[in-house]
């Protein structure tokens, strides 16, 4: 029977020579803790009316998402399982669950007053922690509803991505597919309604090869969870199997849960070795001071107590300095991103009419700016990543531990915060502003030159002063027009600053929250790792001691019991390698 | 009415006006020419929308010469297709500089209903939902939901077909169910007439099936009352309405829109300082044409930018020519009554509305539209 990693953490933790030191055996509960709940989120994305929530109660068999013809989900749902079937709802603004009817949970969550629910269902495929999240249809990439959508994303162990079987992958389609997969590497497309689609196969086939020629290794699944409801209801094996949904369920269970368990195994197969290492490097030491040498063993321990010091202030140095050049870093680069923008806005509002092109303009600037964004994001966290193995690399090999989740938070939420841009005053002169303004002109022409052409004898009103009116009308028309202009473009030119400021200092915030919180992290981290250094250490020091005035007998009993410990944490460390190479 | 025949008037003489002032220009002229041209023909219809989005059949299904498929550059109005509506088409239908000549048809609207018996009503339901959103009411005169293979096949359904869905519904319900349940069930090869039912399929879809086989046992027996049921519930009638009461009556106002934005183009493309006075002239038909201002108005109502009190704002809707742009459709009775008599007695009531102190000045201006619009039908009805 191969053995689970909660019952090899277990195991380890009934190691005397392990329930010795405290760090170590707090160190494996919390990472029990954490196995021991390991929810997979299977996010659940598509567009509008692709039959997103069909899908997923289909698969589960419920009624719990909303359905209906017209779009329906509004909010996300988080399905988990459950023993007794449970519901709640978080609405705008607040924070805590309120509970609702599981009837009613559907009703809620496409009336759009709720930000997110939560579901518990007692069905088998949620069991080991599968949880499944239904989003509300993604549409172009910026409405509200879509940045709900991507945070989700965000958290996702693997996406589901859901179009109909009806027509091929579109341009944008295949777009969102790629940028997915630069979230959630476990990316699954799964076409829907395939029983009505006369020609799902072809479909199925040409999407393939559309999802081949981008690049992308996404497998695809056709489903029809008309099919599949009733094969649930009939109990008909036969109608199931040909709904399509084994390959789907075979999918979360063979792929997404095997691999989140295998994940689960590493990690606990790493932290098995790192502990046992510490112990038995102790036990080590003790029996080397039985020896004649012992005295140089005793000296060899304070050696490495000493080098430890001095490792240790080094990284703590490591950190803060790199830190803080990260940070600036970080200011720089979004700042210089959305310099570019800026340029380029000036540019175009040199020449362009902010009240004719504004729309356009105001799309074109979100999709710039939530790019520069997203961009100055990643680079965070890669240079985020280099610090941590830079400094993880002033411990040793078997000191350094296993480098935490830096877990950076993404920005989505500044941006859906921040919102659009506001439109700055920019409307045209109305045609009765224009007649005055031409009148005053031509009025002043007319009386000019009427003056004048009276001294001629002439009428104050004749063919001179009314033409020459008109031309000053039309002069003050034009001008009055390219005043305006010039207004409007410079309105919109700081209404555009102002905005990005803005955002410059909302995400900058952010990224600065974000980057000392890994800062916090990565701190307490090594810190962990220096002190289990520094306890085994001491451990070893003091036993020295003790041995080396403890009487023969009690020494070689106690000789005897170190062998066996050693051999224990052997056999340990056997099954805690065999876990990581299981799949 | 009187105020279109003003405005083909004005805008025939702005086009003249337009090719004198371009004569140096050959490019412009020719495209004026061509307009010129165009403003004397029928209205033209251009159907846009996304690739497979059923334009190819709902072009069959309309069967109208002077509709075409493509893009919405030189059409006097647009169809614009689309299934669930989306933020492209939002952003395909803004930059329409007179957005008064587009409907937008939800086609395939079999499909947004899952293909149930009842997904046409449903379909209708959202296409009523949308029309009433204000982002859309902005961008769009109607929005309508067409089962374009429906209405297709309402048309050209054949003797054999018709026969083979007769004989579909006299399979036992259960039975008929189970075949119904997807399309891989009913191309099932190990059963008989699989070309005949591959036929019904690509012609009806597996929702014009399912309606079929339930017409026919509800009494639909013979293919010319069938085929009559089946064009009224693919919604193409809602649409011919539509277009009758969104284009085709309002032609000439169609017409001189794309005449002015021709013109407008033309204007932007090559300004001349000497050209100041075209300008002024086309903004001022766009201003005071007493049809653009009931259309624009209309809109204004209908996205509720202007409240007025909801039994006013319902008797201007329907005399803005909500429902049609005759005099009887305007006043909301039957060609009978006495028309003029009736219609004296609204101007009362409107122009009482339009100085009405406690209203708003948007309010009051609005009343004064519709007091415009009350003055027109007099007039067309005292004309001989």
């Amino acid at each position: 029977m191969t053995m689970t990693a909660l019952d090899v953490i277990d195991e380890a933790l009934r190691q005397p020579a392990i329930g010795r030191r405290r760090d170590l055996t707090s160190r494996l509960s919390r990472l029990r803790g954490r196995l021991a709940d390991p929810a997979i989120r299977v996010v659940v994305v598509g567009g509008l009316k692709q039959g997103k929530s069909q899908l997923v109660n289909a698969l589960l068999g419920t009624s719990v998402c909303p359905v209906h013809d017209d779009v329906a989900s509004a909010a996300p749902a988080v399905i988990r399982h459950a023993d007794q079937s449970w519901a709640a709802v978080v609405r705008p603004g607040q924070q805590r669950l309120e509970p609702v009817e599981i009837e009613r949970v559907a009703e809620e969550i496409s009336g759009g007053q709720v930000v997110r629910a939560e579901v518990g269902v007692p069905r088998a495929v949620l069991s080991g922690g599968l949880v499944i999240v239904d989003t509300p249809g993604v549409d172009g990439l910026r409405s509200e509803h879509t940045s709900r959508t991507l945070a989700e994303l965000a958290e996702a162990d693997a996406v589901l991505a859901v179009t109909d079987s009806l027509t091929e992958l579109s341009p944008a389609e295949l777009q969102f597919l790629r940028f997915a997969t630069t979230i959630c590497p476990n990316v699954l497309g799964v076409l829907t309604k395939t029983d009505m689609s006369p020609r799902w196969r072809s479909h199925l086939e040409r999407n393939r090869m559309l999802i081949a020629e981008a690049g992308l290794a996404i497998p695809l699944v056709a489903v029809s969870s008309v099919l599949r409801e009733r094969a649930l209801r009939t109990s008909d094996q036969n109608v199931n199997a040909e709904s399509g949904f084994p390959a789907l369920v075979g999918y979360l269970e063979n792929t997404v849960k095997a691999q989140a368990g295998l994940l689960a195994r590493r990690s606990a197969s790493e932290a098995i070795l790192a502990v046992t290492e510490q112990v038995s490097l102790g036990l080590r030491a003790e029996l080397s001071t039985q020896d004649p040498s012992s005295l140089a063993g005793l000296e060899d321990a304070q050696r490495a107590a000493e080098l430890l010091r001095r490792q240790s202030s080094r990284w703590q140095n490591m950190l803060m300095d790199g830190m803080a050049d990260l940070m600036s870093d970080v200011d720089h680069d979004l700042r210089e991103r959305t310099r570019i923008i800026l340029r380029h806005t000036d540019q175009a509002f040199d020449k362009a009419d902010p009240a004719k092109t504004w729309d356009q303009f105001c799309d074109w600037l979100a999709d710039k700016l939530t790019d520069a964004v997203l961009r100055n994001y990643d680079w965070t966290v890669e240079r985020t990543h280099w610090l941590s193995q830079r400094i993880a690399e002033q411990f040793d090999e078997e000191s350094r531990g296993t480098l935490p989740d830096l877990g950076l938070r993404d920005p989505a939420r500044v941006l859906e915060r921040m919102g659009g841009l506001l439109t700055p005053d920019l409307a045209p002169p109305g045609i009765a502003n224009k007649v005055i303004t031409g009148l005053r002109g031509s009025y002043s022409g007319m009386l000019m030159f009427g003056l004048l052409t009276s001294l001629m004898g002439m009428p104050l009103v004749n063919f001179v002063s009314v033409g020459a009116g008109a031309v000053m009308g039309a002069k003050t028309l034009k001008e009055e027009r390219d005043a305006q202009l010039k207004r409007r473009q410079a309105v919109a030119k700081t209404a555009v600053q102002r905005h990005v400021d803005e955002l410059v200092f909302q995400v900058g915030k952010h990224s600065r929250d974000a980057l000392r919180q890994v800062q916090r992290r990565l701190r307490e981290h090594f810190t962990e790792q220096a002190e289990q250094l520094q306890d085994a250490l001491s451990d070893s020091i003091r036993r020295a001691r003790d041995l080396a005035n403890a009487d023969l007998v009690a020494r070689n009993q106690r000789n005897q019991s170190i062998a066996e410990e050693i051999n224990t944490l052997v056999a340990l460390r056997q099954r805690a390698q065999a876990l990581a190479i299981t799949s | 009415m009187i105020t279109q025949e003003l405005l083909t008037e004005d805008t025939r003489a702005m086009l003249e006006w337009a090719l004198r002032l371009y004569r140096g220009s050959a490019k412009a002229t020719n495209f004026l020419t061509q307009q010129r041209q165009l403003f004397e023909e029928p209205l033209r219809v251009g159907v846009t929308g996304r690739p497979k989005a059923g334009k190819s059949t709902l072009l069959d299904a309309l069967d109208e010469d002077d509709f075409i498929e493509g893009h919405t550059s030189d059409v006097d109005a647009v169809l614009h297709l689309t299934g669930p509506v989306r933020a492209e088409d939002r952003s395909a239908l803004q930059g329409n500089p007179i957005p008064v000549n587009t409907i937008v048809v939800l086609a395939r609207a079999d499909e947004l209903g899952g293909g149930r018996v009842d997904a046409m009503s449903s379909a209708k339901m959202i296409a009523r939902r949308l029309r009433a959103e204000p982002e859309l009411g902005q961008l769009c005169q109607d929005v309508v939901a067409v089962a374009g293979l429906l209405a297709v096949a309402g048309r050209t359904l054949t003797d054999a077909e018709f026969d083979a869905l007769v004989a579909l519904a006299a399979l036992p319900r259960e039975e008929l169910d189970e075949l119904l349940l997807s399309t891989d069930r009913f191309m099932n090869p190990a059963l008989e007439d699989v070309v005949l039912r591959q036929g019904l399929l690509e012609c009806l879809g597996l929702f014009g099936i399912r309606l079929c086989t339930t017409l026919v046992r509800r009494g639909y027996g013979d293919p010319s009352r069938l085929a009559a049921e089946l064009v009224q519930r693919s919604g193409l009638n809602d649409l011919r309405l539509s277009i009758r009461r969104h284009f085709t009556e309002r032609a000439p106002v169609l017409k001189a829109r794309s005449a002015l934005v021709a013109v407008e183009t033309v204007l932007r493309a090559e300004p001349r300082p000497e050209a100041r006075g075209l300008h002024a002239e086309v903004e001022r038909i766009q201003v005071t044409t007493q049809d653009f201002r009931e259309l624009r108005l209309l809109a204004a109502l209908q996205t509720g930018r202007i409240e007025l009190p909801s039994e006013i704002a319902t008797e201007a809707e329907q005399l803005l020519g909500l429902s049609g742009t005759s005099p009887a459709n305007r006043l909301g009775s039957d060609d009978g009554a006495d028309l003029l008599h009736i219609a004296m007695a609204v101007l009362d009531r409107w122009q009482a509305y339009a100085s009405n102190p406690v209203w708003r000045r948007a309010q009051t201006t609005a009343a004064k539209t519709v007091v415009h619009t009350c003055e027109a039908i007099i007039d067309t009805l005292t004309r001989p």
